[in-house]
């Protein structure tokens, strides 16, 4: 499956990666000077807003670029540039980078509000890791075609309360278990929450026979007889969960703050390194620990983006590279800064490079990398909104 | 004083400005949100043209209906919105009853301002650190007895068919009906009703219900639909307090706006007009039930059925409410303060396990530009809020001596259609079409939507004392004085000065409370205290959430400070300014 996925992968990549204009990386530069950009990206960690100031400051005194931070999620950003081509408004929008992935890139991508294939021109985007990081290509399915630059990996990974839990369910069966167990001890988002969608992707990767159903269009696939599985299990689990599953919360952050007031014992994240952090910052308690289910976890990446009529898209285009960067990226891994994963391939950097990521601190709660290297394929883009839409019908009534 | 002849006339360009004002300001203010729905209608019947839709089509209607959970998300709504709003309406009877006049109701007078200005959506994050299941109070509990060493899986906030809501909103909203009848209380003569009707052998209570409170409610009826409005459409509040599966209407809508599949814009469209005409049909409905309730209420009284004295238990039920509600207020304000002192606190700890000034210290670094920037806005909005209320006021004034009708009454009613139609239905509208004329992410055009929003609250709060200034008064000081400008600033002025002061706290406060226009008219390129605090609250770092909370709170707490202080200091000599 992830030989075919990739194979297919290098052709797309062969298709269309062609530069939109033919310009270097020096004419980029001598653009983006002066030049402001605007920023989008969620606000709501004040670490990963220091590391963004970090970047802004790095890359106004290398490149005379300045950036502003707009703490603004990706659904805004996008309805500004929406409103802008309503409004006709093609040239000089607000946003000029944003913050996304999966189902907004592909919205965006198949509605003509990204600005072209632009990664290619960025010198750090040869350093990464493409070839052993499949979705670095593929943002959920969909060919990412240039058109988004990689900024940091993720995996679905579960936190748990090791002082209340022995062993941690390692299945969906096992996490059943644990639910019958401890009656109002474990929820999860309510999709179309991202976090949420995630956790009922990987209930269904988990219950269902691998087929090659899950990554191809949803039309093609028998939706019912494929997700009933998937189905009667929530059927279960719901009256099991927080709050008897009738109310849910909206989103990861919201189900971390229930396990440091012990309301749950188990939550998730998209961030490996999510634990470790939170000890490190006083947010969890220093018995969490992570961990994964035994079939691996839906891993991704994130990327960042330019619109289509981004006012400073060269300036856009210097900022993403720098976050690209050994250096940007070795501090954005570091535990007691972020602590979010590279999309950096190490045998691709200078031997200083790589010793940048080697010292990094781990976090007490982080699994080793083999225990992480179990991961599944997040299911073609499509199966999202089905699977949404079905959630919805079903509990949300 | 005995003929008004003897007035100076008011100059004519005095008079022509006056006259203009009313048009002007109602069509300033209704501009935006005329276009802004237009812009949401269009969508609505399907046309948008960005995704490709050149077509008109009930389509977005159809789906709409059709949404999973729009049925059960719509009693939820009515619920929270309505169970809010006569929940607020009835405390505040209860109170009213209970209570006024007397010392105690002085005191909570007092005590209102303070309350006024805290945000809707930090009074219920502070609620919820109280009263969820691994909140203060169960802690507490906990300290004291040594039960509930768990949180319990029961809850009492956030249940699925919006009763918290309900309350968490009424709360929130009675200290504001509270406020608005202070204006007309004096008017209502309260005290010689109650003696009069007592004499005849009504009670307290038979005496409020059927001869004051009708009279209060037809004058505090706009702020009260202002109130209805608000519950049914509220976004903040219900996110923090509210149902989740499915959640209330404008929840649900602005979630469709924000969906990544760009093709629901239409359907949260659709939506968004649905909310809209359901509200303003509440209202008429509201309005209509006026008339038999009316002819009812004079057909028991004509019939002079005895209405007995009786011992009256609103007043120890007023003083409970009171207690309860000033408490979960201070509580609220406490536990927030806790967190933004934390560094680790975990249940069924009562007291943070350990302390630090770090979440302050971070914020304190950034806080500058976002404090800036929310300062400029709010104070001109309120300062130009403050000047248009005040010119439209006084035109009235001037129609009222020239004998003509005052029916620029009625066009400033259109004021208030920004309280009355739900944000999400127009502000992306708005959006586009101060994006067609690039003045998006200017500060004029930020200023201009935050006035759509603080211009009806700074009239809803003046217009009532303003209305019962003694207009003899200003006459004396015109003929004693040497121009209407003089005369107004030296007399009028000055008497009116704590009303007009409370109005610019409150037109200010309102300012801070800004998410949405801040967001979108302002293209993100402006960040306040209220966008800082909101990012922060996606986040799950409930120390910044409560130092974020803390700053945002604190500003229009000085405004209020402030609108008591100078009229104390500067009345000092004088009693009877003092009073009331």
């Amino acid at each position: 499956m992830l030989k075919r996925l990739l194979s297919s992968a290098v052709a797309f990549c062969v298709l269309t990666t062609s530069p939109v204009w033919a310009e270097t990386w020096t004419d980029i530069l001598e653009k983006a000077k002066g030049q402001t950009v605007y920023f989008h990206a969620w606000g709501g960690d004040e670490n990963i807003n220091d590391y963004i100031q970090w970047a802004i400051n790095r890359v106004d005194s290398l490149y005379d670029v300045e950036v502003q931070h707009v703490k603004n999620v990706a659904p805004n950003a996008v309805n500004q540039i929406l409103s802008e081509k309503t409004a006709g408004n093609d040239d000089d929008g607000a946003v000029d980078l944003l913050w996304l992935n999966g189902e907004n890139f592909a919205n965006m991508k198949s509605n003509g509000l990204l600005y072209g294939a632009f990664t290619q021109l960025l010198p750090n985007y040869a350093l990464v890791d493409t070839e052993n990081k499949p979705t670095t290509l593929f943002d959920f399915t969909t060919p990412v075609d240039n058109l988004e630059a990689p900024w940091g990996m993720a995996q679905l990974v579960f936190l748990h309360d090791s002082a209340e839990i022995a062993e941690a369910p390692t299945s969906a069966a096992e996490l059943l278990n644990f639910a019958q167990n401890n009656p109002g001890r474990f929820t999860y988002p309510a999709p179309p929450a991202f976090h949420g969608t995630t956790f009922v992707k990987q209930i269904l990767l988990e219950l269902t026979e691998p087929s090659d159903a899950l990554y191809k269009p949803v039309e093609l696939a028998d939706f019912d007889a494929i997700t009933e599985p998937l189905w009667s299990y929530l059927d279960e689990l719901h009256p099991l969960m927080w709050r008897e599953g009738k109310v849910f919360t909206d989103g990861a952050p919201q189900m971390k703050q229930l396990l440091n007031d012990g309301e749950i014992l188990i939550s998730l994240s998209f961030n490996p390194f999510e634990a470790s952090n939170s000890i490190a910052n006083g947010e969890l308690p220093n018995s969490v620990r992570t961990h994964i289910h035994d079939s691996g976890t839906i891993a991704n990446t994130h990327f960042v983006g330019i619109p289509y009529n981004a006012g400073s898209p060269e300036g856009a285009m210097v900022f993403a590279n720098f976050l690209m960067s050994p250096e940007a990226q070795a501090r954005k891994a570091n535990t007691d800064i972020w602590g979010d994963p590279t999309v950096l391939a190490m045998s691709k950097l200078t031997a200083t490079d790589r010793a940048r990521f080697a010292d990094l601190p781990k976090g007490v709660a982080t699994l080793s990398n083999e225990a992480l290297a179990n991961v599944l394929l997040e299911p073609h883009a499509s199966w999202v909104e089905a699977l949404e839409k079905a959630w919805l019908e079903r509990y949300s009534q | 004083m005995t003929s008004s002849l003897s007035l100076r006339r008011p100059t004519s360009l005095w008079s022509a400005i006056l006259a203009i004002i009313p048009w002007l300001t109602a069509a300033l203010f209704l501009l935006p949100i005329i276009v802004g729905l237009l812009g949401t209608w269009l969508p609505a019947f399907g046309y948008f043209p960005a995704l490709n839709e050149h077509s008109l089509s009930l389509t977005p209607w159809r789906q709409w209906l059709a949404y999973p959970g729009v049925n059960s998300s719509t009693v939820k709504t009515l619920i929270s919105g309505l169970g809010a709003s006569f929940l607020a309406l009835a405390m505040l009877l209860l109170i009213l009853i209970g209570l006024y006049p007397s010392r105690l109701f002085q005191k909570i007078e007092k005590a209102l301002s303070p309350v006024l200005s805290v945000p809707h959506a930090a009074f219920a994050i502070g609620l919820g650190f109280l009263i969820a299941p691994s909140g203060w109070l169960l802690r507490l509990v906990h300290e004291a007895t040594g039960w509930v060493a768990r949180p319990p899986v029961w809850s009492l906030f956030q249940d699925p068919y919006g009763f918290s809501l309900a309350v968490t909103l009424a709360l929130k909203e009675l200290p504001f009906l509270l406020f608005m009848s202070l204006a007309v209380l004096p008017s209502l003569k309260v005290h010689r009703t109650l003696w009069l009707m007592r004499g005849m052998g009504y009670s307290r209570r038979a005496t409020w219900l059927w001869m004051l409170w009708p009279q209060l409610y037809r004058q505090i009826r706009l702020p009260f639909f202002a109130v209805v409005a608000y519950s049914l459409t509220v976004v903040d509040l219900a996110l923090i307090a509210g149902p989740t599966t499915p959640p209330t209407l404008s929840v649900l809508i602005t979630r469709l706006f924000n969906d990544p599949d760009l093709s629901l814009r239409t359907v949260g469209a659709a939506g968004a007009t649905a909310l809209f005409l359901g509200v303003l049909l509440i209202l008429w409905a509201l309005r209509i039930v006026e008339k038999p309730l009316a002819w009812w209420r004079n057909r028991t009284l004509r019939r002079g059925r005895q209405i007995t004295r009786h011992t009256c238990p609103e007043r120890p039920i007023a003083i409970l409410l009171v207690s309860i509600t000033g408490l979960l207020y201070l509580l609220g304000l406490v536990v927030t303060t806790l967190w933004s002192l934390t560094l680790r606190w975990r249940y069924p700890d009562w007291l943070p396990e350990s302390t630090s000034l770090r979440a302050w210290s971070r914020i304190t670094g950034r806080i500058e530009d976002p404090l800036w920037c929310t300062l400029q806005l709010a104070g001109l909005a309120s300062l130009i809020a403050i000047v248009l209320v005040i010119l439209a006021l006084e035109n009235e004034v001037r129609l009222k001596q020239m004998n003509r009708p005052v029916n620029t009454r009625r066009v400033l009613w259109l004021l208030y259609l920004p309280l009355v139609v739900p944000q999400v239905a127009f502000i992306f509208g708005f959006q586009v079409s101060l994006i067609g004329l690039r003045w998006d992410g200017t500060f004029p055009a930020l200023l201009w939507s935050h006035l759509v929003f603080v211009l009806p609250y700074v009239f809803l709060t003046l217009s009532g004392p303003y209305r019962r200034f003694d207009e003899r008064y200003a006459w004396v000081a015109r003929t004693l004085s040497s121009g209407p400008f003089t005369a107004y600033w030296r007399v009028k002025f000055p008497m009116l000065l704590r009303p007009i002061l409370y109005a610019v706290a409150t037109g200010f406060a309102v300012s801070i409370a800004q998410y949405l226009p801040t967001l979108f008219v302002g293209a993100g390129r402006f960040s306040t205290l209220t966008t800082e605090a909101v990012a922060m609250a996606t986040g799950s770092d409930r120390r910044m959430m409560a130092v974020m909370a803390l700053w945002q709170q604190s500003l229009p707490l000085v405004m209020f400070a402030l609108a008591t202080l100078i009229p104390a200091l500067y009345f000092r000599n004088r009693r009877e300014m003092m009073q009331n």
